[in-house]
């Protein structure tokens, strides 16, 4: 981190000397730095961190520089473009500060890019990530002491594809500059070396619920690459999380099933009777399961329900179990969802 | 470190830059990336 806040601590003296310098009628005053960071909103944390450490920075010089007092005004932005440029047009016509400091999102910080060019107002960008900003259209009035968001990926896809041996990769990657720029990097590298993006799924910004998302994976993927921050981390660990504790129940489900379906048996051995489907207790006239089916029920037929529960759920529902014929993929189906609490499935199917 | 989980490095790829390997003039006459760019030619 010393490298990190002396490069920052470099960038922010050039800066303020090229500021100084261009404000000649401000020479006297106090340098005025307009400060626009997301306090609230989806990436609210990242913006106060953001600030915390240039606010820290400024405590350690005494709140000055180069030998003058410096004032610093902060606004929250929202970490939507609009709400920037409005904020950024106060800080600068109203406020009249030397110089722009702030933003994150790649979005905002393409949007305010015009405007900061058309006032020609010193501006540094200390975390943001934005590819443009240092390649095809460099801003004369900006200074990005971050990475870009492309220039990171570009190792990873490269490790990924030769070193982690990954071949078919699906991409999860929010839908705005950061996340494509960020995605296309590795994209480019790990299909370079020999690998295959087989999915890109673009999440909205507005997204309250990755399960949807997450549902829609491949499951010929060998891996996922995600990319999410702020309040879409904390919403994608609970989709992850949630997935992960219905993929735990329906094992546990699973191996309970086994274990009744070994103890029906069991007792079939000794009285020479069939057993009731998983153990459950049967109503009067239901049609009893194959023994071959109960025989044939493997681990793996978890994925199979998946694949029947979709097909299922395309072809509607009403007592579809009770009309299918004995054998086929829907016993299976019924079979899995047996032992459910709902006593209308119980019976039912 | 200490039984609990942090970042450390893995791996260094030396002399790269925001460019990775390749040639900054033609890099930089591919579109910035974006929806569409790369193309997902095995989607």
């Amino acid at each position: 981190m010393p490298d990190r806040k002396c490069t920052t601590s470099i960038a922010l003296g050039a800066l303020l000397a090229l500021a100084l310098t261009v404000r000649v009628a401000d020479a006297q005053g106090p340098v005025k730095i307009g400060f626009l960071s997301p306090l609230s909103g989806a990436i609210a944390q990242a913006g106060k961190d953001m600030y915390s450490g240039c606010e820290l920075f400024w405590e350690e010089a005494g709140w000055q520089l180069a030998g003058r007092k410096l004032e610093v005004i902060l606004e929250d932005n929202e970490g939507v473009p609009a709400t920037t440029l409005t904020k950024a047009r106060k800080l600068v016509e109203s406020d009249r500060v030397n110089m722009l400091a702030g933003v994150i999102l790649s979005n905002v910080a393409y949007a305010l890019v015009p405007y900061v060019e058309a006032q020609g107002i010193p501006t540094i960008y200390p975390i943001n990530s934005a590819d443009d900003l240092t390649q095809r259209k460099r801003p004369k009035w900006l200074i990005r002491t971050g990475f870009s968001a492309s220039g990171n990926m570009h190792p990873f896809g490269e490790y990924a594809a030769k070193t982690l041996g990954y071949k078919k990769i699906a991409i999860v990657s929010l839908d705005y500059a950061f996340g494509w720029e960020t995605a296309g990097g590795f994209h480019k590298t790990f299909e370079d070396n020999g690998g295959q993006i087989i999915q890109r799924i673009w999440v909205p910004l507005n997204v309250q619920d990755y399960a949807p998302y997450l549902a829609q994976i491949r499951r010929d993927a060998d891996a996922v690459f995600v990319l999410a921050l702020g309040r879409w981390t904390r919403a994608l660990r609970q989709a992850v999380g949630g997935q992960r504790s219905q993929d735990a129940a329906h094992r546990r489900r699973h191996l309970l099933r086994r274990a009744r379906a070994a103890a029906a048996r069991r007792r079939v051995d000794r009285r020479g009777q069939r057993p009731p489907l998983l153990g459950v207790a049967r109503h009067a006239g239901q049609p009893e399961v194959p023994r071959r089916l109960r025989e044939e029920e493997q681990p793996h037929a978890v994925l199979l329900l998946g694949e029947l529960l979709h097909r299922r759920s395309r072809g509607g529902r009403g007592g579809q179990g009770r009309r299918r014929p004995r054998g086929g993929s829907g016993r299976v189906h019924d079979r899995a969802r047996a032992p459910s609490r709902s006593p209308t499935r119980r019976g039912g199917r | 470190m200490g039984g609990k989980l942090q970042n450390t490095v893995i791996y260094t790829y030396p002399s790269v830059s925001q460019f990775w390997k390749y040639n900054a003039e033609e890099f930089l006459k591919q579109p910035v990336y974006s929806r569409d760019f790369p193309p997902c030619k095995h989607c």
